[in-house]
């Protein structure tokens, strides 16, 4: 196990009022368990952000892993030396 | 006549002072819809290549889509086209407000005008008649002043209109209704400037014929319906696209600090971007033309620091981001006064920002000093300069000269290798969206290359690649590219409304078919200037080169020679030359640019032996 540290940004720090939020994750873990673990930690999340009931990411939203992004659908192994953090659909105008 | 279309075009000689109209095949609508769609096809067909953009054989339309003026849902909007003094490419650029639908109803669907008038002169276009009036009185006017006096000289008119920026032919001049409402891009209000064309009128109570009311009403309900059950409309009402300014500072949307800045760490209280400071001022709420999200603001006069007079328009997303973080500014008051200038003065807020933040980033290297900005200490945040030297720009005066034309010229008139800090694809500045943090949403898969590769470049607007095609389409219908297009439970919509309208039943695939050949002529008139993409610079902050080491974008970089590759396979467009393959032209019936780009090869004797 170690503990991770997700910043977060745009609509995430406006609706949690949180810079980042620590989980603990295990070795390896997938796109599920980081989501479940955001969503235990944050429940003011789920709806907005991460599908009701559910271990996914809303459309749109997703992870960019040391420079890598990772939509829902998609899976990663995160190591404790990887650096995470969950960004927002672009809005435009 | 396909319903829809007024089936007429007006042309206007500013050399001569010869005007007429003129009645297109209906192909011309059929294949190419609308907007810029039909505006790069006839200039295609009526100029030739390599004219001097600012001289008098190149061609400056305003086009009208089908949409426009109909029940379409946000069907207010028409393109400028001509070519591009800022990038020298194909130049078009988009418009909301009243003055489409009011065109249609003077009975026209587009206006082209040649040559250039001897003296300052304005288009009144009244009912199905055109004429060409002194404009005199109004050079020199801003495009408030010009608006009013036109209006009330000709009640029940609405203006387009370039103020004292296009005039002096600064090179990032915009066109302007509405007040506020800007045909911005690709510097088009220099165009109308070179010909002393200060304004076009125009009213008339002609009506848009559409094939099937009953359809395009039921249509528009529906649409409106799904908006509001979403929440979307009123949300969007309320705030426009002025409600994400400080969001956006931060997720790595949108640029800080000339695109070499983050968010988080250089400008980490946006409070001043919230956006109920943007609407803090907020006198009343005003949309385009039949619009029901009525997505725009009017202020009152501001009565802090910065005293723009009422009727300001309230900020835009673009605005907030050009003259707000990529300048590391978060004074919204010190925004709504540029904007305010640049809406007067006829200047386009994407481009007018960014080279306050190119100044700046020169300013803090030393590559300029208070000698060179006439005094004014250009450093980041610094919002007095900011507005100070958006207005040198606007009127030209010192060394805001230097500026007005754009970063890439600027950085060639300043040197001291200036050019470093000139953020710019193929000659402008980018709109104020970060491609690495869409990543495989905003253009569709994937999307940095967008900047780079469309066909005006530095646009954010119109994707690149087949997921252009339906931006493309959209644009030329005349409808608005966020209420008609916003995803909603019963949409998308197009294709219904296209065929209510018009009373042509085409499937959405022949429809983006037309999106595809629009995409195709306004990069073959590229082609023929001898122009391609592959070799637009653009800067590598957009790309990532290197990567950002903190923030969101954290060692983001993205691969745009991969995803142009990868666009231009799927657009059937050679991956070195970026030439439309011979097949795909003729596919799509550009029969007459398939013989210009794949002349049949010539074969003579053989030689060889035994010959």
């Amino acid at each position: 196990m170690f503990k991770c540290t997700i910043p977060m940004y745009g609509l995430p720090r406006e609706i949690t009022e949180l810079r980042e939020v620590d989980v603990e994750l295990s070795d390896g873990a997938g796109m599920a368990e980081v989501v479940a673990a955001i969503r235990e930690r944050v429940p003011a999340l789920e709806g907005p952000v991460i599908r009701p009931g559910e271990n996914r990411l809303m459309e749109g939203y997703k992870f960019n892993i040391n420079g890598r992004f990772y939509f829902e659908g998609m899976d990663f192994q995160l190591k404790s030396t990887d650096r995470i953090a969950l960004l927002v659909p672009m809005t435009g105008g | 006549m396909i319903s829809g279309y007024m089936g007429k075009l007006l042309w206007v000689n500013l050399s001569s002072g010869e005007i007429k109209e003129e009645i297109p095949d209906e192909n011309l609508y059929r294949d190419f819809i609308g907007g810029y769609g039909i505006g790069a096809r006839i200039l295609y067909d009526r100029q030739k290549g390599g004219v001097d953009p600012l001289g008098p054989e190149n061609i400056l339309g305003m086009i009208t889509g089908p949409l426009t003026g109909s029940p379409a849902l946000g069907g207010a909007r028409y393109q400028a086209v001509a070519k591009s003094p800022l990038t020298g490419t194909w130049g078009d650029a988009n418009s909301g407000g009243f003055f489409g639908p009011y065109l249609k109803f003077a009975g026209y669907d587009a206006v082209f005008f040649t040559g250039i008038s001897e003296k300052p002169v304005y288009l009144f276009i009244d009912n199905g008649k055109a004429e060409l009036k002194d404009a005199s009185h109004l050079w020199g006017k801003n495009t408030y002043e010009t608006e009013d006096v036109l209006e009330a000289e000709h009640k029940g008119g609405r203006v387009i209109c370039i103020g004292p920026a296009g005039e002096k032919l600064s090179r990032v001049a915009a066109i302007i209704t509405h007040k506020g409402d800007a045909a911005g891009r690709s510097g088009l209000g220099a165009v109308m400037g070179s010909k002393r064309l200060k304004a076009v009128i125009a009213r008339g109570n002609m009506q848009v014929t559409v094939a099937n009311i009953e359809a395009a009403n039921r249509a528009r309900e529906e649409q409106i319906e799904d908006l509001k059950s979403s929440g979307f409309l009123e949300r969007f009402h309320e705030y426009g696209t002025g409600g994400h300014g400080d969001i956006s500072a931060h997720s790595g949307d949108s640029p800080v600090n000339n695109w070499g800045g983050i968010g988080v760490i250089d400008v980490p209280d946006v409070s001043g971007l919230h956006r109920d400071v943007i609407i803090s001022n907020l006198d009343k709420r005003v949309g385009c033309w039949r619009c029901p999200a009525a997505c725009k603001g009017i202020l009152k006069a501001g009565i802090g620091q910065y005293k723009y007079p009422a009727g300001n328009h309230r900020l835009e997303y673009e605005t907030i981001g050009a003259f707000g973080v990529n300048c590391g500014n978060t004074n919204a008051e010190s925004i709504e006064m540029a904007s305010h200038l640049c809406n007067a003065y006829g200047m386009d807020t994407i481009s007018a920002g960014s080279i306050v933040a190119f100044a700046m980033e020169c300013y803090e290297n030393g590559i300029i000093s208070k000698a060179d900005t006439d005094g004014i200490e250009l450093t980041w945040g610094n919002h007095e300069a900011l507005v100070a030297m958006t207005e040198k720009m606007a009127k030209r005066e010192g060394f805001g000269d230097v500026l007005a034309d754009g970063v890439k010229i600027a950085a060639e008139r300043i040197g001291k290798g200036a050019e470093q800090f000139a953020v710019h694809a193929g000659g402008q500045e980018l709109g104020m969206h970060d491609p690495k943090v869409a990543g495989h949403q905003f253009a569709g898969m994937p999307s940095a290359a967008m900047y780079w590769m469309n066909s005006t470049p530095g646009r954010h607007t119109q994707a690149f690649g087949r997921p252009s095609f339906v931006s493309h389409l959209n644009n030329a219908m005349g409808t608005c590219m966020i209420i008609f297009m916003w995803p909603t439970a019963r949409g998308p919509y197009i294709q219904r409304v296209m065929t209510a309208v018009t009373g042509l039943d085409r499937s959405m695939d022949e429809l983006l078919k037309a999106g595809e050949r629009i995409a195709n002529m306004r990069h073959a008139f590229n082609l023929r200037e001898g122009i391609s993409p592959l070799e637009h610079y653009i800067h590598p902050r957009v790309y990532g080169d290197p990567p950002q080491k903190d923030g969101p974008l954290a060692g983001v970089t993205m691969d745009i020679k991969e995803e142009a590759w990868w666009h231009l396979g799927a657009l059937d467009w050679d991956r070195v030359t970026t030439k439309p393959s011979r097949k795909k032209l003729l596919e799509l019936g550009l029969d007459n640019i398939a013989e210009e780009l794949w002349p049949p090869q010539e074969t003579g004797p053989q030689f060889g032996p035994g010959s």
